[in-house]
């Protein structure tokens, strides 16, 4: 499915770089202190309380851990984000990429709502990682629909 | 991989620089405008979610408990009691009587699994207008503080129409413990008025246990892992009359004080019960010489 694509800004292609490697290393230290809660250091007083959180019942998602999601949606990420990925002529490459943003976009704002109505307690660490997510939504949104000539006519 | 052409990077949308796969009818839609949108939705959301959290705080059912959070000193005075001071106390408590718990071998443990790990259970059943939990959580408090953490306390006193009125204690309604060791759960079934409204509903399974071990309902009622129960008052909150948290808070470095021997030895009762759950950790908690001495008392080996 090789086809014209527009090369992304330079600094989005350094940017979702940085923004990808960040998340995966937070994704990977809340996955740790998922099966030990002892290692998580943050606050445990007050609204601010990772402990509650990645304990709580919203800490899995199908089963599955959110920090093991979060660890696959950044290793992912850290793939489509390279600059390699950027560069690629595979417009499914950067569907790709975008789709994951959506999706990961999608879900934080299902652990935002979670933390705030129904565990009543923020996580620092997660709340790390769904800034990341936000700044990786807004670099992919406003770059791959113009790297894929979307809305143009001819 | 070398890109696929040499055109200008897509910062520049409205500049053609390559032919273009034609969009049905040949509408012209902004992607650019379609992105800043969905951006802005994403703020909306997350704008409403703190919205509705932060008016739900502000109008939700009002008790005793609410907004009351426990000051950090007294949460300090409370949950850091010197190690020296449980030694000293230990289970004697010559002016104010402390009932120890009760112990039963041979029940199945009670379990919870989180994060797919399992650990020892135990739950505290009470409510916040109860005189005899008021006295109560003061030692629980104290006691589960050495194996973990309260996320937070908030200020209350008992029912001001019941026995020992306004008795100075802490809710457990909307608080949270953490601990490496074991689970431990908290339900304050009823709020601040006798009235028979439900504050927080009991999990079937700690259901169950309440109908087996305290099927006269009493409160409080503790299980610690279906071993360590406390059924009913273990001492008598009118000790606690005329005494302001503060007060009561900054006498537990004082093991020579009255009230302080009474929350301290049923703490350590308490802890003795946990070191059983536990299986004995943590040492430096376990292995001291005052949750020693209650778990002779207790005839708990760990």
């Amino acid at each position: 499915m090789d086809d014209i694509v527009t090369p992304a800004p330079r600094w989005v292609v350094v940017t979702t770089g940085l923004l990808a490697l960040i998340g995966l290393g937070i994704s990977v230290y809340l996955t740790i202190t998922h099966f030990q809660p002892h290692l998580l250091a943050c606050s445990t007083h007050g609204f601010v309380n990772c402990g509650v959180v990645t304990t709580s019942a919203q800490s899995r998602f199908l089963g599955i851990p959110v920090a093991f999601l979060g660890v696959a949606q950044y290793l992912a990420m850290t793939a489509l984000c390279s600059p390699w990925a950027w560069r690629a002529s595979n417009r499914l490459v950067h569907l790709a990429r975008l789709a994951l943003a959506v999706v990961g976009m999608c879900f934080v704002l299902w652990l935002i709502t979670a933390e705030f109505l129904i565990i009543k307690n923020l996580c620092e660490w997660c709340t790390g990682v769904h800034i990341v997510t936000f700044a990786m939504f807004i670099c992919v949104v406003l770059t791959v629909p113009t790297m894929l000539g979307w809305g143009e006519v001819d | 991989m070398m890109p696929s052409n040499t055109k200008k990077p897509a910062a520049a949308p409205s500049k053609r620089t390559a032919p273009r796969k034609n969009l049905k009818g040949g509408s012209r839609r902004n992607p650019t405008l379609i992105a800043w949108i969905s951006i802005g939705v994403v703020v909306a959301v997350i704008a409403t979610v703190v919205l509705v959290k932060t008016l739900g705080s502000s109008t939700s059912t009002p008790h005793a408990g609410d907004g009351v959070l426990t000051s950090q000193t007294i949460y300090k005075q409370v949950t850091t009691i010197p190690a020296s001071v449980y030694d000293t106390v230990g289970i004697s408590s010559p002016a104010i009587a402390v009932t120890p718990p009760t112990v039963k071998t041979g029940q199945p443990p009670l379990t919870a699994t989180v994060n797919g790990k399992t650990y020892p259970e135990g739950f505290y059943w009470g409510a916040e207008f109860c005189p005899y939990c008021a006295a109560t959580r003061w030692s629980i408090i104290a006691a589960l503080s050495r194996f973990g953490t309260f996320d937070k306390l908030y200020n209350m006193y008992s029912s001001s129409t019941d026995y020992a009125p306004n008795t100075p204690t802490f809710s457990f309604y909307r608080t949270a413990y953490v601990s490496p060791y074991l689970v431990f759960k908290t339900f304050e079934v009823e709020g601040p008025v006798n009235n028979g409204v439900i504050l927080q509903k009991t999990p079937p399974k700690e259901q169950a246990t309440v109908a087996k071990y305290n099927p006269n309902g009493d409160f409080p009622f503790i299980n610690l892992g279906n071993e360590t129960f406390v059924i009913g008052a273990p001492w008598d909150p009118i000790n606690l009359a005329g005494l302001s948290r503060s007060e009561i808070a900054s006498s537990l470095s004082d093991p020579t004080s009255v009230t302080t021997q009474a929350i301290v030895a049923l703490a350590n009762y308490l802890s003795a019960g946990i070191c059983s759950m536990t299986k004995g950790d943590p040492g430096s908690v376990c292995q001291s010489s005052g949750v020693q001495a209650a778990a002779k008392a207790l005839k708990l080996t760990f």
